[in-house]
């Protein structure tokens, strides 16, 4: 059944209408005359479809008109037919089969290279590190070893603790995960001293090695020395000194006021409609698509920047900032805590990921229907010892 | 009364063990379920409705009847009809 099948698709086959009021001595004279007939169903009294081989039909037509039936050709299957349609459009086949192939062909580079996951560190460094271990756009997708350059930027960038390479059509796609403080590694025969980095007050201090010269709440300056690497010992009744390497953590608290902060203070729901508004960046100009939208006193406001036009799999490198405008009526307004997370979000980032904020307050003033600015004050605790080697 | 050629044939074919209707040219019907019917050694369709088929044999017509009948294939000697089949009839001279 199933080679009957594969023969009638690639052999071809037409489906047919006949109306003639003798139907049944129609097909009685059509399979007494060797013709394969299949799939035969009456639509009326006087009406039926049926099926017969595309090599038939010529013949069919004749003996169709002798009996004086009507015969109405439905539309024609298999691989013949469709032979027979495409024979007349060879431009257009061409056309397809060529942009196919440019298709394949383009889409065989690595067209942009972008990065997830980057809190402290900067996109223009990290591009150069990723340069540097041997990946960078327009070079073939096979050339792309992603196991040895994630082993290259391990093992070159410390600041680095993890990374995940993924090749998504002509993107490679970088989730680098930071070390929430650098690794450090500690050489015990090098002797150091920690001393301040900036002018502040000792807020916490914990030696682990190392005599501390300083105490809690003390003023210091830049440079004064805050933990002695050089550790006196008592040996044969004399005080001898030996030269080590200080480790310790000494943080001063910092308060700081940042302002500037636009919050949105609604949140679409998860089904609402936008409609959207587009800001395309091409060299130093820009250019704007919009759709209609309605005046702002009914609308929400989202937007998303710098985003990567992608065209499919093809991601092109072009940049566009994206607005979509939600009727206010399909958002909610956030809860106390939810915008709280958020203020919280943008006050690490302006003050370096790697400090710990302490304690945040925050002022709000309405800025318009939907946004709110808001002045935060915080409190945040700042690592201000460095190392300095002893002579 | 049974024609006597009809006879000796029939003889013939059990005592060689030879198929009946390969040597008394009567139809062969096989039935799967009531969802699909074959007969071989048929001489053409009588009436065809999506209700009611008839098929005419050596021997006499069968009919079927039931819903949505439709004849899947039709060629020389053979014919499969698919539907719901809800009785079969022989009417045999």
């Amino acid at each position: 059944m199933l080679l009957l099948r594969l023969k009638r698709l690639i052999g071809g086959y037409v489906v047919l209408q006949v109306t003639s009021p003798f139907l049944e001595r129609f097909f009685n004279r059509l399979y007494a005359s060797d013709f394969y007939l299949w799939d035969i169903r009456k639509k009326n009294e006087n009406c039926a479809t049926f099926r017969v081989l595309l090599a038939d039909w010529p013949r069919l037509q004749e003996l169709a008109s002798q009996m004086g039936a009507q015969i109405r050709l439905v539309r024609k299957i298999g691989l013949c037919a469709l032979w027979d349609k495409i024979r007349h459009r060879k431009v257009f086949v061409f056309g397809c089969a060529a942009a196919v192939c440019c298709y394949l062909y383009l889409s065989s580079f690595v067209w942009t290279v972008s990065f997830y996951g980057l809190r402290t560190l900067k996109e223009p460094e990290v591009r150069n590190w990723v340069y540097a271990s041997g990946i960078r756009e327009m070079m073939l997708k096979k050339d792309v070893d992603i196991d040895r350059f994630s082993m290259v930027l391990l093992k070159n960038y410390p600041e680095i603790a993890s990374v995940q390479v993924h090749m998504n059509g002509s993107q490679v796609l970088v989730q680098i995960e930071e070390r929430d403080a650098p690794i450090r590694i500690y050489d015990r025969d090098i002797p150091i001293d920690l001393v301040a980095s900036e002018n502040g007050t000792v807020d916490e201090l914990v030696v682990y090695t190392g005599i501390p010269r300083v105490k809690k709440g003390q003023k210091v300056k830049k440079g004064a020395l805050l933990i002695s690497g050089t550790i006196p010992f008592e040996k044969g009744g004399e005080t001898k000194r030996r030269k080590s390497h200080a480790l310790g953590k000494i943080r001063s608290y910092k308060n700081k006021e940042i302002s500037g902060i636009i919050i949105n203070i609604y949140r679409p729901n998860p089904n609402a409609e936008a409609k959207k508004e587009y800001t395309f960046y091409v060299g130093k100009g820009e250019f704007n698509l919009k759709s209609r939208h309605s005046g702002a006193k009914d609308q929400v406001v989202v937007r998303r920047k710098n985003k990567k036009l992608a065209v499919g799999w093809l991601s092109l490198p072009l940049t566009y900032d994206q607005s979509s405008w939600y009727n206010k009526s399909d958002c909610r307004k956030k809860t106390e805590k939810e915008i709280y997370d958020e203020v919280y979000r943008q006050v690490k980032k302006r003050i370096m990921d790697k400090e710990e904020i302490l304690s945040l307050s925050y002022e709000t003033t309405p800025l318009d229907y939907h946004q709110i600015l808001v002045t935060a004050k915080v409190k945040y605790a700042k690592n201000i010892a460095e190392e300095k080697k002893i002579p | 009364m049974k024609n006597p050629l009809q006879t000796a044939k029939e003889s013939f074919a059990s005592t060689l063990g030879i198929p009946r209707e390969i040597i008394l040219g009567s139809s062969f019907v096989s039935m799967l379920s009531n969802k699909n019917i074959q007969i071989e050694n048929h001489q053409g369709i009588i009436k065809y409705t999506p209700s009611t088929v008839e098929v005419k044999t050596s021997q006499g017509k069968i009919k079927f009847k039931g819903t949505d009948l439709s004849i899947e294939s039709l060629i020389t000697e053979e014919i499969l009809v698919t539907g719901t089949i809800n009785s079969v009839e022989f009417f045999y001279e």
